[in-house]
């Protein structure tokens, strides 16, 4: 069965490998690249010599180094490499032998269905983590000098593509594409099905069930002093609440300070909305009458601290490989019970 | 005689079409039987369900001494060729050979090599470069590589010209010549099987018209032609499976063995092909059952 696997997707591992191939270059190319320029920004403030073309913001978590355009571009890349083993190689495994017939020449050979199954999709598997952890190491090198500067690890579409969770993404894309595949029988719908399925999970995971994985930490401040945070951290939220507990909201250029909009400050600050109606500075010239009527209102900042990376890192591994594992019992079943 | 096949009250429903109801047949070890019916009758329905590659709705068969099932040591036993002779294109003959050798613990290479070479078969050229009747071949000789007690071939010579369908059932006579292979294969055409077979299941319209040994089914049956008549005697002593008047003479094709008395009716043998014809057109609208009998006669 190993032996069938092989001849049959030799041709896709070699083109498979074509691609890795040239993504590595680009990694390697872009990534040289932002290495040394940071390491000539880095030196141009050590000595005080910033005056290059483009002005420096020598401040550590202020836009030092970003990578530019190009880092986005690739990280778009990036984002979508998972899915890539699972559509091509993964849809068509149960799929395509459906619509050439050949699941009646293979299922009568003398192993069972379930062998055929258990084998093919083990190595289509490792395939996916070996293309997923090839892609993630590189892309963590990649990032570095954007990330020791950053510190921005942590930050969706940057948490997606480095460490671990690159890996649990690609074995989930095949798993939904054999999946797919076996359900559906057809090859170009079982792609489609593939593609959207895995954006949705994707999206849902990182908008709704990330920021819940362990339940994020509050600061929590009386106006005029407000949390400050130092280092990294995964921002969930943050903003002012009035005594009464009301979230202030409002479009931006209608904030005062300490964002509260102009229309809820209490009339004993009216002084600090400015000329324009936009944020005035709420340095020290506050009256104190102003002073007390604040009092009411806090300010908070929910976040996740850095230190959570690898917690979340392993828990959203492990959310991708239980859904792989629930996708292939059902796929095992199905084609175990269903006529061929 | 050992009972390869028997199955009891089989039903294969799909959605909303039956595709075979109430199923009863037997077939003896070491018999070519021929499974006839037209097109939709539900021949490769029954033969799916033999293989263990469907299930069925409901009912009993036993296949080599138990249900089909999806295990090893049945698997080894039944060969089974589908309609649309499953081979990967991509594959030459010589990897089909391959894969053979890696799913089989009984597996005979050297029978297919000898045999394609005896048919001048490249083992060296892509399934899907091969003509029809050589992928036929190449097809059939993988299934009886298994050396499998069993062989279900569907419609496997629907594809192939005559000359060719001639040469793929000699390779198949021959292999049941060997060694007590059993073979049931489907067809909508009795005439090209006539030569080979020698037992006979007759679907149509998903029921079994008509199942057993051909020449004692043949033994059974005898054609009546007589002046045109009322044939209420002859059914109180015989079947009667096929009844054509015209405006002078009455044509009956007629089951039982009992004597006819009345001496007004000819009565003669039936071929196969006529009175499998007779089977089918049971089914069909009178018209139609007419004009086939009509065109019959020719």
């Amino acid at each position: 069965m190993t032996w069938l696997t092989w001849r049959q997707y030799r041709a896709q591992f070699a083109v498979g490998t074509a691609v890795m191939a040239a993504l590595c270059l680009l990694l390697v190319l872009t990534g040289l690249e932002f290495v040394s320029q940071y390491h000539t920004i880095i030196t141009e403030c050590a000595s005080g010599a910033h005056n290059g073309p483009t002005s420096v913001n020598c401040s550590i978590g202020g836009g030092l180094f970003s990578g530019g355009p190009t880092a986005g571009f690739v990280s778009l890349i990036l984002l979508a490499t998972p899915v890539l083993a699972g559509l091509f190689l993964g849809a068509p495994m149960v799929a395509a032998e459906f619509e050439a017939g050949t699941t009646q020449f293979a299922w009568m050979q003398g192993i069972t269905r379930a062998r055929w199954f258990a084998v093919k999709a083990g190595w289509l598997l490792l395939a996916a983590a070996a293309w997923g952890a090839v892609i993630a190491a590189l892309t963590t090198w990649w990032a570095s000098p954007t990330n020791a500067e950053h510190g921005s690890e942590f930050y969706p579409g940057r948490f997606d593509v480095l460490y671990l969770v690159p890996v649990a993404y690609a074995v989930f894309a095949m798993a939904l594409g054999i999946c797919a595949g076996a359900l559906i029988r057809r090859t170009v719908p079982a792609m489609a099905v593939t593609l959207g399925g895995f954006i949705a999970a994707r999206v849902a995971v990182t908008l709704w069930l990330r920021p819940h994985y362990l339940s994020a930490v509050t600061v929590t401040r009386s106006l005029p002093a407000q949390p400050q945070l130092t280092g990294s951290y995964w921002l969930i939220s943050q903003g002012t609440r009035n005594p009464a507990g009301l979230l202030m909201v409002g479009p931006q250029d209608q904030m005062a300070a300490f964002g509260v909009p102009v229309s809820s400050l209490p009339k004993a600050c009216a002084g600090l909305a400015g000329p324009t109606g936009g944020l005035t500075s709420a340095a020290g010239g506050l009256t104190s009458s102003c002073r007390a009527a604040l009092t009411g209102f806090r300010s908070f900042i929910t976040y996740q601290p850095a230190s959570r990376f690898w917690a979340f890192q392993g828990i959203e591994t492990g959310v991708f490989v239980v859904l792989a594992a629930i996708l292939l019992t059902v796929t095992a079943v199905v084609l175990i019970r269903r006529d061929a | 005689m050992t009972t390869v096949i028997q199955t009891r009250g089989l039903v294969k429903r799909f959605r909303r079409v039956t595709a075979l109801s109430d199923c009863d047949v037997t077939v003896p070890e070491g018999c070519i039987c021929a499974l006839i019916g037209p097109n939709g009758a539900g021949k490769t329905t029954l033969l799916r369900l033999l293989s263990g590659l469907a299930r069925p709705t409901a009912g009993e068969m036993s296949v080599l001494g138990g249900a089909p099932r999806q295990d090893p040591a049945f698997l080894a036993e039944v060969g089974f060729l589908a309609q649309e002779i499953p081979l990967y294109r991509r594959f030459t003959a010589e990897e089909h050979i391959s894969i053979g050798a890696h799913l089989n613990r009984r597996w005979d290479a050297a029978l297919v090599r000898d045999r394609l070479k005896s048919l001048n078969i490249p083992l060296d050229r892509a399934a899907g470069s091969l003509s029809g009747g050589q992928r036929a071949q190449l097809a059939l000789t993988l299934t009886l590589a298994k050396r499998p007690r069993l062989v279900l071939l569907d419609e496997p010579v629907a594809a192939l010209d005559p000359l060719a369908r001639r040469h793929f059932l000699a390779t198949m006579a021959d292999a049941v010549a060997g060694d007590g292979l059993t073979v049931v294969l489907s067809s909508h055409l009795v005439a090209d099987m006539e030569r080979v077979v020698d037992h006979l299941i007759l679907l149509s319209a998903s029921h079994v018209q008509l199942s057993g040994d051909i020449d004692a089914l043949l033994a059974e049956h005898r054609v009546l032609v007589g002046p045109r008549r009322d044939t209420a005697a002859i059914a109180r002593t015989h079947t009667i499976v096929q009844a054509v008047h015209t405006a002078r003479q009455t044509t009956l094709l007629i089951r039982g063995n009992a004597p006819v008395i009345d001496p007004a009716w000819e009565s003669s043998e039936v071929g196969l092909e006529e009175m499998v014809l007779a089977y089918m057109g049971q089914d069909a609208a009178p018209a139609t059952s007419q004009l086939t009998s009509v065109g019959e006669d020719q």
